[in-house]
């Protein structure tokens, strides 16, 4: 059981929609990752640099901090894991500005929430785990 | 290559449609045009996003569509006749409200409260609007109560002048048209039979000229033949490896596609016997204030495939 569980790919949801971040999870969970949450940006960012997640799977408006100021910290962490941390954007900002600044931080992929199929997204979170 | 052209007669009459309403509205003759289903508190009237959004139907598989509200609570289905019920959930609140439980909430209109209702004749969009009570405290709806202006209190007071004068107006030619009859036994000022003829004229074109259509469709040029089961894909022309929203065509080619205003490439795409996708063909298309696409594409398919 141990042995499967190190070979999980382990995703980090950071979405402070409880409800949204439960279907993620259960999506993720199917398709065999090991899930972590949190609900807010400043939890979001602790966890990536204690658990060192293979895919984070990232909302931009957050309390504490938000997904932008996540992004720009862990891209500017010394450690060179944490730094090129695979993070995918799942959020409701749509505008152009929002997703080039969102691409400049050098994120996998970028879904608008209202037009994302969510199974696609986790599917997407796990390809990117396994060019791991 | 061209394979895919936009009908340019159905631009004209969504263009004609939108004008006519956008005057009906300004005085007052019709109610907000409704192009969506909005998601809203029940309490603030806001907005709520995500929602998530699940259209069943009775049957072994009852989970028919599912949708996440946009910023603006925004939301639709496209269905087919059948029976149908609408699930709203979002964290920190509950659906259906309590509080209120009419038909009408101010200006929202044609409310949703849960329970089973039928689609007949063809496919059609279905977007009620639903109102929900919070429970507890929600960090990014107050959050976007900072950011986002839902009402506009100019465009509210230039409606309520446009309406006042309208009504006004109709209302001095009733009485002076029934003055001069009493007077003379007879209209002796053509002028204000003129003007009272052209409110007539007003009040039949917003009885007969129809809401805009919420769907699009997309048909065969050479065979005039609905096409189903296409995939339709916008994509933003600056950030082409994104696409905005997605659909398929139903099987009468009808499809629903909510977006944010702005210009986009629609990109019809089919799928081969080999599970591979097969473009069809881009166009350049723009979405106005009413975010969605309900234009009619022709697609040259012997040129396509």
């Amino acid at each position: 059981m141990q042995e499967v569980k190190a070979m999980k790919k382990k995703a980090l949801i950071v979405e402070d929609d409880g409800l949204l971040q439960n279907v993620l999870a259960k999506k993720m969970e199917f398709l065999g990752m090991e899930v972590l949450r949190a609900n807010d940006g400043q939890a979001g960012y602790d966890l990536i640099l204690r658990e060192h997640p293979h895919i984070v799977l990232l909302d931009l408006m957050l309390p504490q901090m938000d997904g932008f100021q996540v992004l720009e910290a862990i891209r500017k962490y010394p450690d060179q894991e944490v730094a090129a941390t695979k993070v995918i954007v799942l959020s409701n900002l749509w505008s152009a500005k929002d997703i080039l600044g969102a691409k400049a931080l050098k994120i996998e992929e970028y879904y608008v929430k209202n037009s994302a199929d969510l199974d696609e997204v986790c599917r997407k979170a796990l390809a990117c785990t396994v060019q791991n | 290559m061209e394979t895919i052209r936009v009908s340019r007669a159905r631009e004209f009459v969504n263009l004609l449609t939108r004008v006519f309403h956008f005057i009906f509205f300004a005085v007052g003759l019709r109610g907000k045009k409704k192009f969506w289903g909005v998601v809203y508190d029940s309490k603030s009237k806001q907005p709520l996003d995500p929602v998530i959004v699940k259209l069943i139907t009775t049957g072994e598989e009852p989970e028919v569509q599912t949708c996440i509200t946009d910023m603006k609570g925004r939301y639709g289905f496209l269905v087919t006749p059948g029976k149908y019920k609408i699930i709203t959930k979002k964290t920190n609140y509950v659906f259906p409200s309590s509080r209120v439980t009419g038909s009408e909430d101010g200006d929202f209109k044609d409310l949703y409260h849960g329970e089973f209702f039928e689609v007949s004749g063809g496919s059609e969009v279905v977007a009620p609007n639903i109102p929900m009570d919070q429970i507890t405290a929600d960090w990014n709806q107050e959050a976007k109560a900072k950011v986002l202006k839902y009402k506009s209190f100019s465009n509210w007071l230039l409606r309520l002048t446009a309406t006042f004068l309208f009504w006004t107006g109709f209302s001095l030619v009733l009485v002076f048209l029934g003055l001069d009859f009493w007077k003379n036994l007879a209209i002796t000022q053509p002028g204000w039979l003129i003007v009272f003829c052209t409110y007539i004229f007003v009040f039949i074109l917003n009885g007969i000229i129809p809401q805009t259509r919420l769907w699009g469709e997309v048909l065969d040029k050479n065979t005039r033949q609905p096409l189903s089961g296409l995939v339709l894909e916008l994509k933003n022309p600056i950030l082409p490896d994104l696409f905005m929203a997605r659909t398929l065509t139903t099987e009468e080619g009808r499809f629903f596609l909510r977006v944010n205003p702005g210009s986009y490439a629609l990109e019809i795409k089919t799928r081969d016997a080999g599970g591979q996708d097969l473009v069809l063909g881009r166009v350049r298309i723009s979405v106005g204030s009413e975010a969605l696409v309900n234009q009619t594409f022709w697609i040259d398919w012997q040129k396509g495939v």
